[in-house]
């Protein structure tokens, strides 16, 4: 054995003990993580298992899954896969048991929920007063959508008023730079104006 | 001159139309802040209370020996979840040593000790008011899921048929023991 593997043996040894001795230390049971034993009421409560065993390959995946979804009720806010607490750790290792046994999702939450209530589930359930969850954060999205359709709405006139000036400025632009026209629809106007203009100039030379 | 109002517009700055938006918007917002507010963020859920307690058999820390619920089926039962790193505890402790002297013809009363050693339990009873009553040892916190215990102490009291009749997040107050246990018998 290269040195090397001793000294990562000697490390990964002497880890396991410390964590085992600081559990100690606390005057806590140090029970093996992976006991699968089920709860003294686990099948008076949710029947026998509707599902098949399920073997170590997918154990863990399928007990992190749920774990993640459980409240640990010791905790902030943490789902029992995350919490270090060893509430989370022995509700996880009960996790860990019904679901090799083959107890399926509905069941486990049935049995947590039976227990601790609906507060257990870090997602409620999508049902009755819960669905206001739901249905508030998508209700402000669609009337903030509306206020925003409406008010767009009605500043789009407005443009288009100040739009419509300009245009009119440019084509004046463009008349005076062309000169009067002949035969337009701005002849009896010019023609009041030159009338005016002349009448005005009598009366000054007057 | 400004127009007549017009279409439920009485005046420039005001419109009775965003009035009812606007209240059809935050009356439902203000009466869920309400409920929020109105609910007490201490009160656990407690779905045991009314059903059959959970059945356990645990060691007995004085000599090993298993002791079921169902073996105490008869007398009600007075169930206390507690731990020597619990500090409520120690207060609790001798009352309840006490409380079972007082009433200990009538109810059983239980400790189960939650995530702790036997050694240091030993040693904290003798520190802390005694042994009144039995003292189970739960390997696992099994039976403490299966009660829905949060943290400790916890007391269930299980009337003589064996369904929880109330439960107590916190330490026991004396006059709450007794008249909960009152309830009882």
């Amino acid at each position: 054995m290269s040195r090397a593997v001793r000294l990562g043996l000697a490390l990964a040894l002497s880890l396991a003990g410390g964590a085992a001795w600081a559990q100690s230390k606390r005057g806590e049971d140090v029970a093996p993580e992976q006991a699968l034993v089920l709860g003294p009421d686990v099948a008076q409560t949710v029947g026998a298992p509707l599902g098949p065993p399920v073997g170590p390959d997918r154990l863990e995946e399928e007990t992190h899954a749920l774990a993640s979804r459980i409240r640990c009720p010791v905790c902030q806010g943490h789902s029992i896969a995350d919490s270090p607490s060893e509430t989370a750790r022995d509700m996880k290792s009960l996790v860990r048991a019904m679901v090799a046994a083959g107890y399926v999702e509905d069941q486990v939450f049935v049995y947590f929920e039976a227990r601790y209530g609906e507060f257990i589930r870090l997602l409620p359930r999508a049902e009755g007063f819960n669905l206001l969850v739901w249905v508030i954060p998508l209700a402000a999205l669609l009337l903030g959508i509306i206020v925003v359709v409406v008010f767009l709405g009605r500043r789009r006139p407005s443009a288009v008023a100040t739009a419509v000036p300009s245009e009119a400025a440019a084509a004046r632009s463009r008349a005076r730079e062309a000169g009067p026209a002949e035969g337009s629809d701005l002849d009896p106007w010019l023609e009041a104006v030159r009338r005016e203009v002349a009448e005005e100039d009598q009366r000054q030379d007057g | 001159m400004s127009a007549a109002p017009e279409g439920g517009r009485a005046g420039r700055g005001f419109s009775y139309k965003a009035l009812i938006i606007g209240l059809v918007v935050t009356l439902p917002l203000l009466a869920l802040l309400y409920m929020g507010l109105s609910m007490d963020p201490h009160r656990m859920d407690a779905p045991l209370v009314g059903k059959p307690a959970p059945p356990f058999e645990l060691h007995r820390l004085s000599d090993g020996q298993l002791v079921s619920l169902e073996s105490l089926r008869g007398k009600p039962v007075i169930l206390n979840f507690w731990a020597t790193w619990c500090m409520p505890c120690r207060q609790e402790h001798p009352f309840m040593v006490s409380a079972a002297k007082k009433l200990g013809d009538k109810i059983q009363f239980v400790g189960i000790v939650y995530q702790d050693k036997n050694e240091m339990v030993n040693a904290w009873l003798d520190a802390y008011g005694g042994r009144g009553y039995p003292t189970l040892i739960d390997a696992g916190t099994k039976t403490a899921i299966a009660y829905g215990v949060y943290g400790v102490p916890e007391t269930y009291f299980i009337d003589s048929q064996g369904v929880i009749r109330d439960k107590v997040v916190g330490p026991v107050r004396p006059d709450e023991l007794f008249e909960l246990a009152g309830r009882l018998q």
